[in-house]
């Protein structure tokens, strides 16, 4: 029961791709924020996806991983650009 | 915080700290058989630098409201992660277009007042239907919401269901 | 075995039987039917996981994931589709979401009882968590710099 994961696979990397128009093309900042955050949350079910298809689920922890690493930049990202600095005085 | 106050939240946020460290790193147990004693006196370690410092975030009640809470939040759950399914859903015929978007800003107070409710609350409208949390003040408990459309503004400003469910669950409903 | 089968079967149909015309409004359900309804279902797809049963788990977790994907796709269409930045975050805020811990629970399914199944779950509590938090940010930031919401009948932004 490879194939439907495979199938999930190819169908998250299209997504990817198409959100990656949003995020290259998009007007202004704020659009490319949000794309950059799809991307960001849907690589990590990629992860766990890959981990599947290779016959190693053991990639859940580095999806764990990379699920706190996003989110914390995308917090920055936006704090940074409502305030233009990072820390209040 | 009075002093049994204290050991209980710091045996609750110890207990919840050393099983989090036993499920995340027990992955050996297939390579080698069992679970070596050294690991678990490394995680034992470092569940209780975890707990020194952070059990007054963690649990800051008293200890007989704290079952009770988290008894009505799982009752709470339950009926959220329905509502969210039922958001995507209602979302969903908006983007292929079966349904119509008005977008509007809307602004209503509530009596929440604690900062667990009103994160809790905020989540909730962000998760459920075509509404987004974008600012709250916590002093009067006012909240700015985007709504997509009319239903889904009606629903928190005249219903105001969410609020009273969430209210029941912090024990600060007006 | 076979009347196993047919319990975990019959359980899980009930459960979603119940839980449609809910969802569709056919029949007046309380929020109280509907919960029984799901834990009905999740019963049903307990009793059919831990017995082994490779046919009924398999087709499951497939159901699940591609339920997922339904709800990416049209998330991402949302994205390309809406008029400007509130109403796109709308689409990747609640059907993004949705349609990744489907993915993530049917990853659960497939995985039966282990260790893989618990750090899913980890993954999934952290998505209901974190992604409605980074919408948030995201929005207050868009707000508070000063970008105008879209309201109906002005052009596409």
């Amino acid at each position: 029961m490879i194939i439907p994961f495979l199938v999930i696979g190819i169908i998250i990397a299209c997504t990817i791709l198409i959100s990656a128009y949003r995020m290259i093309f998009g007007p202004g900042t704020f659009n490319r924020i949000a794309a950059a955050n799809v991307i960001g949350t849907k690589a990590i079910v990629l992860l766990i996806i890959v981990g599947y298809i290779i016959e190693r689920p053991h990639f859940v922890d580095i999806a764990l991983m990379y699920a706190v690493l996003s989110f914390v930049g995308t917090i920055i990202f936006a704090k940074y650009l409502e305030r233009g600095e990072l820390c209040s005085p | 915080m009075r002093g049994s106050g204290k050991a209980f939240s710091m045996l609750i946020t110890f207990c919840v700290a050393l099983m989090f460290w036993v499920l995340l790193s027990a992955w050996n147990i297939y390579l080698i058989g069992h679970y070596d004693l050294f690991r678990l006196i490394r995680g034992i370690i470092v569940a209780l630098i975890v707990t020194i410092t952070v059990h007054e975030l963690f649990i800051s009640e008293q200890a007989e409201k704290v079952f009770l809470k988290f008894q009505r939040w799982l009752r709470y759950i339950t009926w959220e992660i329905w509502q969210i399914i039922l958001a995507a859903i209602d979302v969903a015929a908006r983007v292929l277009g079966l349904r119509p978007i008005d977008p509007r800003i809307i602004e209503f107070e509530t009596t929440l007042r604690s900062d667990r409710a009103l994160t809790t609350f905020a989540d909730s409208i962000t998760l459920t239907p075509g509404t987004i949390t974008i600012y709250v003040e916590p002093e009067t408990g006012k909240y700015t919401v985007h709504a997509i459309s009319k239903e889904p503004a009606d629903a928190l400003t005249v219903d105001q269901t969410m609020q009273r469910k969430v209210g029941y669950v912090f024990m600060e409903e007006g | 075995m076979l009347t196993v089968d047919i319990v975990a079967i019959g359980l899980m149909a009930v459960g979603a039987f119940v839980m449609l015309t809910g969802m569709l409004n056919i029949m007046k359900f309380r929020d109280f039917y509907i919960g029984i309804a799901g834990i009905t279902f999740i019963i049903g797809v307990i009793l059919a996981v831990a017995l082994g049963r490779r046919g009924i788990v398999d087709t499951l977790a497939v159901l699940f994931l591609a339920a997922g994907a339904f709800f990416i796709i049209t998330g991402v269409i949302g994205l390309l589709k809406f008029p400007d930045f509130y109403t796109r975050l709308h689409a990747t805020g609640k059907c993004d979401t949705v349609g990744q811990i489907f993915i993530v629970v049917g990853c659960m399914i497939y995985s039966g009882l282990s260790l893989i199944s618990v750090k899913l779950f980890f993954v999934a509590a952290f998505y209901l968590l974190a992604y409605p938090s980074a919408t948030h940010a995201i929005m207050k930031a868009a707000y508070a710099t000063g970008l105008k919401p879209w309201k109906k009948g002005d052009p596409r932004m």
